[in-house]
């Protein structure tokens, strides 16, 4: 029997806890497909093969073998570095440019003058004490700037990337957050950060990367070429699904999806990251429902986003336009979804029970016109939920660039 | 006329295929209107579209093969300055309607009634042309966008609501391909909804529409041509179907909807690089799993870079390459220092031989090749050249 050692090279990053494809093609071209967790080994038959990985970032590491009969021939596979071993997870994922335009902060700070950063944190609600109305009557808000020692734990610059370590601030209940990034020239904008886990975590246990760099669109009217990309750590197979789906890959994060589901779940697999998931890569009702046993679709909007969406065996031909009506309305007053994906199919699950409707449904109106606002001022080509405007509530894309009137708990970078 | 090609066999799967492009729009400056739309959402008059539309119809009509749904029928429609006749392969000529918006509400209908027919039948729809976003939705202009200055969006297709109204025509499977900006129209910006056309109003009970969109944009960018080229999407589009995208399944070179989709996102990235315009990166969304998308009857011809370790090493060396599956095939090259760049080869496995002047290097006797869609990157990696005294 002959064998092939596949392993990813040992370095900063887990990969024995994260999914690559793995592609082994013999002189007749065909190929067969893994999925690897760090190492495996593979049986083949004796022959030459070219043995690859495909990364998320869509860069493919590859070798040629000849194993003979009875021969075990190991295979190493080493991916290429960034300039800095701290930003070796962005690197891998492919959420920084590898080949960066402006390596020193002089340039930095003269595309793009006094840069600034700070966090927001939204709360949305029903109850009336707490918050204050909305245009969409049933639901209202409160939101305030965060202090900056509850959330920015290092900077850092390296070859025209700007690093934020961002910690979930979770001695205070701040809901939504958002991060707002602004210039002398650019104008504001506001970045959903990814759901919080649904555990019990420490202050600052859970952590996000935010990468901020001259992005390849810098004639963009809107963002001047000022590019933000927010990754974590601890949602390794999660952000690394989110990539491959970004890199055009959504075979490959289909094949990492299914081998998740059927091998790793209860170790590493989160819920709410199979949920956000399933946006890209729609889940079977049994698959949903196996997750929404546990208790995590209600922690943020785009969980009833999905659970609204989900096609249902059980709920009857003539009972599905109230059904999904509750569902939207119900996933309209959790908030605006943290993921694009979420935007998108709540404003088409509201247009739908609109139009359906014989006679005009204000809550429905309401809820869409409230939605709609937010999409209206969209940077669709995000994953995570990004709209311009200078505050929360009122998105906007004629907002003026510069530094805002209230400057406190302010990050300048530039 | 917008019917171009019919084939149709009652009872058995089949494929229909709706083209649409628009470069000459009437109420945009330059347009033949004498009454512009106002505002002009910074809108002009295209060349690409329509050259863009025919290259996708070319390709369905000469090269396009599905074994289980061969293609039934094209309609098709051309909006372009001057309107020339469509010339099929056999050198007949048709001539095309004007991509009107209805025009195309009764091509679609047909295109619709046509697709139903079958449960197995495959659905293609091609756009190219302006497109704009509003308040979220993605909506492509018809030749006649603007004639109503209450309503300057009757005329369009609201592209979001078309492709969730599609889930109604249950079948094998529905492709979409859109080649149109998705960019914001500062005017835009004050539109509460832009009351585009649906072409098919989308309904509950068939939410779970299965499709593949390609789109050259995501939303909110905008999508480049040159004037008077195919748009770069429709180049990236047409090379990953021609072979690029193609895999080895089964004995066959197929392209899947998995490889279509990544490897459109390659091929984008390559044209970028090459042709240096504006960055441009398609977006894409599939419902549909893995499927087969179109086999080629013959192995894809894909571009091959061969490169030395170290790279001046190549300067020395007489190449030979030879095919594994066909003895008789051969290239040769004489000492050169750039690297062996051979455009187009078959797909398969080769052999590499290299001989050295000057014995500076060991000879590498039939290193293997594996060239593989999409190329060109160097596979496997540069091949390394070793002095007599390593």
């Amino acid at each position: 029997m002959s064998k092939l050692m596949i392993q990813m090279a040992e370095g900063r990053l887990p990969f024995d806890r994260i999914p690559v494809i793995l592609e082994i093609i013999n002189r007749t071209l065909i190929i067969r497909r893994l999925v690897l967790w760090g190492h495996d080994q593979v049986e083949v038959t004796p022959g030459a093969y070219l043995v690859r990985v495909v990364l998320p970032s869509g860069e493919i590491v590859a070798d040629t073998v000849t194993v003979l009969e009875d021969e075990t021939r190991q295979v190493l596979f080493t991916p290429s570095q960034p300039s800095h071993e701290r930003l070796a997870w962005p690197h891998f994922l492919g959420a920084i440019p590898t080949d960066p335009e402006v390596q020193n902060a002089r340039w930095f700070r003269q595309l793009f003058p006094q840069t600034w950063v700070r966090l927001w944190g939204v709360q949305w609600s029903q109850e009336e004490n707490i918050a204050r109305p909305l245009p969409f009557r049933h639901l209202r808000s409160k939101e305030e700037v965060v202090s900056r020692d509850l959330w920015l734990k290092e900077v850092h610059y390296d070859s025209g990337i700007f690093s934020l370590r961002v910690a979930y601030p979770t001695t205070v209940k701040l809901g939504q957050l958002l991060l707002q990034i602004g210039s002398a020239q650019v104008p504001s904008r506001l970045i959903s950060l990814p759901p919080l886990f649904p555990l019990p975590l420490r202050d600052g246990d859970d952590f996000l990367e935010v990468l901020i760099y001259p992005g390849k669109v810098t004639g963009h009217p809107f963002n001047r070429g000022l590019s933000v990309s927010v990754v974590s750590e601890r949602r390794l197979i999660l952000e690394t699904i989110l990539h491959y789906v970004s890199s055009g890959a959504l075979g490959y994060a289909r094949s990492i999806l299914d081998e998740t589901f059927s091998r790793r779940e209860d170790e590493i697999w989160q819920p709410l990251d199979a949920m956000i998931a399933s946006y890209f890569i729609p889940l079977d009702e049994e698959r949903f429902f196996r997750l929404g046993s546990r208790t995590w679709f209600s922690s943020t909007p785009d969980g009833y986003v999905i659970n609204a969406g989900i096609k249902r065996s059980r709920v009857s031909h003539d009972d599905v336009l109230y059904f999904k009506r509750e569902l939207f309305l119900e996933a309209a007053k959790a908030g605006i979804p943290r993921y694009r994906e979420g935007v998108r199919r709540l404003i088409d699950g509201l247009e739908l029970v609109a139009s359906i409707e014989h006679r005009e449904d204000h809550e429905v109106t309401d809820a869409l016109r409230f939605v709609r606002s937010y999409a209206g001022a969209m940077d669709w080509t995000q994953q995570l939920t990004t709209f311009y405007g200078v505050h929360p509530m009122q998105p906007e894309l004629n907002a003026k660039p510069g530094l805002p009137d209230n400057r406190g708990n302010l990050l300048i970078l530039s | 006329m917008t019917l171009v090609w019919k084939r149709e066999k009652r009872g058995a799967p089949q494929t229909h295929a709706f083209i649409i492009g628009v470069g000459a729009y009437r109420h945009l400056s330059g347009g033949k209107s004498s009454r512009l739309v106002i505002p002009d959402y910074g809108l002009q008059q295209l060349t690409s579209p329509p050259l863009s539309a025919r290259a996708f119809v070319d390709w369905l009509l000469s090269e396009y093969h599905h074994p289980e749904a061969p293609l039934g029928s094209v309609e098709l429609l051309l909006s372009e300055e001057v309107s020339t006749p469509c010339q099929l392969p056999g050198g007949r000529c048709v001539s095309v309607q004007p991509a009107t918006m209805a025009a195309i509400n009764r091509a679609f209908k047909v295109w619709f009634d046509r697709c139903q027919q079958h449960s197995d039948n495959i659905a293609i729809f091609y756009f190219c042309g302006h497109g704009v976003m509003i308040q979220g939705d993605q909506i492509l202009l018809a030749e006649d966008f603007g004639a109503s200055p209450f309503q300057p969006f009757a005329n369009a297709i609201n592209f979001d609501s078309f492709r969730r109204g599609m889930a109604q025509c249950q079948i094998r499977a529905q492709y979409f391909f859109v080649d149109a900006c998705s960019d914001i129209p500062i005017p835009g910006l004050n539109i509460e909804r832009a009351c585009a056309n649906p072409l098919i109003q989308p309904r509950w009970t068939d939410h779970d529409a299965v499709a593949l969109v390609l789109k050259a944009s995501p939303y909110g960018q905008s999508a480049y041509g040159q004037p008077g080229q195919v748009s770069l999407f429709t180049q990236a589009l047409l090379r990953s179907l021609q072979g690029l995208a193609c895999v080895h399944e089964a004995g066959e070179w197929v392209v899947t909807t998995y490889s279509l989709e990544s490897v459109v996102t390659k091929v984008m990235n390559r044209l970028n690089s090459l042709q240096g315009g504006p960055y441009q990166h398609p977006f894409c969304s599939n419902s549909l799993g893995h499927q087969r998308v179109h086999v080629r009857q013959t192995p894809p011809l894909i571009p091959l870079i061969i490169r030395f370790d170290p790279q001046h090493a190549i300067a020395d060396a007489w190449l030979a390459l030879t095919s594994v599956s066909d003895l008789t095939w051969q290239a040769n090259r004489a000492p050169y220092p750039d690297d062996w760049v051979l455009d187009d080869i078959e797909a398969g496995s080769y052999d590499l031989s290299a001989t050295f002047q000057k014995d500076r290097y060991l000879p590498i006797e039939k290193n293997h090749l594996w060239v593989m869609p999409p190329g060109p990157e160097p596979y496997p990696n540069p091949i390394p050249c070793r002095t007599p005294n390593s």
